[in-house]
């Protein structure tokens, strides 16, 4: 399988193809992304050349659905990167979830796991003033995310970030249920709402006071991720905030947020 | 003189050659080196100090789309895989773990080939498991050039002995014959 080797073309040949099929449009992914995904599909087939994948494509829907699924990929684990989440608990939720209304807006969803994070987080508090809105782009993953189950390997993957955190100490604190079988033990009395939608299509203006959009901005190009930066953008309040991944960078949007912290990826949207 | 980039993979065992490599490489190397090390995923602070203190090459974790310059050191970082991007540039990704790892040094491998092709040198250094194996094999499959480190030199020989065994390359190098390959290198082409 490894020793298929595809170009720059072929690969644009194949994401054109799945467009065509799916109407999923990946054609502003970044390039490595997009060709070990299809190298991984390939070999979990056992296909060796392109004409007979995109044949595959063009006949079977349950292959072209896999496709797409491994395109959005799922977040690793609740509580990544939990020197932020504790700086969210101690400098940003503090203050923040203590007003009257608090709208946060969580665009990419895909299994839940970032969702689940900070319902625990906002549960902490008493304030039923709290909506979350979550925008998923896969509608068949919308019941799977509002009831997530978690696994034993669930627990073990965010072990050691629930033992950096401040204000729990053992998995225990975090789940509940029986073994495969558990549910984040949150007390969240806020607003929860879904809706199927991809970040470019999103229709709300300047109405989150946060926005949590993780390891998401890695997988686009530089074009995407502007556009989905700008429109994400004009979906925040001024003085909004904004938080990306801890190795992910604004790039042309920078001149719009100011860091709040150097080592983390917090920003507030400025107000000009 | 062509840019090049030297990829070194290394997990158990290789910390040692890794910083030795560092300790060598001399001021004005001019290519990029890119290291991609097995690492606990929540130690975040200090490894890449460590690592620093030991090299007269500025030694950075790349952000995500930051352009590879010439005569740095790069760390991939902790609990990401690290792409190399046909425009010279750093692509991350949160995908699920690869051979146990991540950073997966098949993954950087697998990408740097494709992207740099006889551009670049990939090294698979001392470790426990068959990470950086298929990646070895997509290089010498692209046109770079492949570097196992000797098993009976390496502290735990399994990764080397993978990667031998399906990359087929014949560049099988001591830790000290690496690091004069490595110091040598500008002048090799």
């Amino acid at each position: 399988m490894h020793d298929l080797k595809l170009s720059v073309s072929e690969v644009n040949q194949i994401y054109k193809e799945l467009n065509s099929v799916s109407g999923f449009d990946f054609s502003n992914y970044a390039f490595s992304f997009k060709m070990r995904k299809i190298i991984l599909l390939m070999h979990s087939l056992k296909i060796l050349n392109i004409e007979d994948f995109i044949f595959r494509l063009q006949n079977s829907q349950h292959t072209v659905s896999e496709f797409v699924k491994s395109m959005f990929v799922s977040y690793s684990e609740m509580f990544r990167d939990a020197e932020m989440w504790n700086y969210l608990q101690e400098k940003i939720f503090s203050k923040l979830l203590l007003k009257k209304e608090v709208k946060i807006h969580i665009p990419y969803c895909v299994t839940g796991e970032e969702l689940y994070s900070l319902m625990f987080f906002s549960g902490l508090y008493k304030s039923t003033h709290i909506s979350i809105l979550v925008s998923h782009p896969l509608s068949e993953n919308e019941e799977l995310i509002k009831n997530r189950i978690f696994t034993q390997k669930d627990l073990k993957a965010c072990q050691k970030n629930i033992e950096i955190l401040d204000f729990v100490k053992n998995t225990e604190d975090v789940f509940a249920g029986h073994t495969n079988q558990m549910r984040v033990n949150h007390i969240y009395r806020g607003e929860l709402n879904f809706e199927y939608c991809n970040v470019l299509n999103q229709q709300h203006i300047a109405e989150f006071d946060l926005v949590l959009f993780r390891n998401r901005l890695i997988y686009y190009n530089d074009d995407l991720q502007t556009e989905v930066l700008r429109k994400i953008s004009g979906s925040m309040n001024k003085g909004g905030l904004l938080i990306i991944g801890e190795k992910e960078t604004l790039g042309q949007m920078s001149g719009k947020y100011k860091n709040l912290k150097s080592n983390l990826s917090v920003y507030k949207k400025r107000i000009f | 003189m062509q840019q090049r980039y030297i990829i070194i993979g290394g997990s158990a065992g290789s910390f040692k050659i890794v910083t030795e490599i560092l300790e060598a490489i001399p001021k004005h190397f001019p290519f990029a080196v890119i290291l991609i090390l097995h690492r606990l995923k929540h130690i975040k602070e200090g490894f890449t100090d460590a690592l620093r203190i030991k090299s007269l090459l500025p030694v950075s974790e790349p952000f995500d789309k930051e352009k590879i310059i010439p005569g740095r050191v790069y760390i991939a970082p902790a609990n990401y895989h690290l792409y190399i991007e046909p425009n010279n540039t750093f692509a991350l990704s949160a995908e699920e773990v690869v051979n146990h790892s991540r950073p997966s040094i098949d993954v950087t491998l697998s990408s740097a080939a494709f992207s740099l092709k006889e551009k670049m040198t990939g090294i698979v250094l001392s470790g426990a498991n068959n990470d950086g194996a298929a990646g070895l094999r997509d290089v010498i499959n692209y046109g770079g050039t492949a570097i196992v480190q000797d098993p009976e030199d390496a502290a735990v020989p399994t990764m080397p002995e993978a990667a031998l065994k399906l990359s087929g390359t014949k560049n099988v190098l001591s830790s000290q014959e690496i690091i004069e390959y490595i110091k040598n290198l500008n002048f090799e082409l």
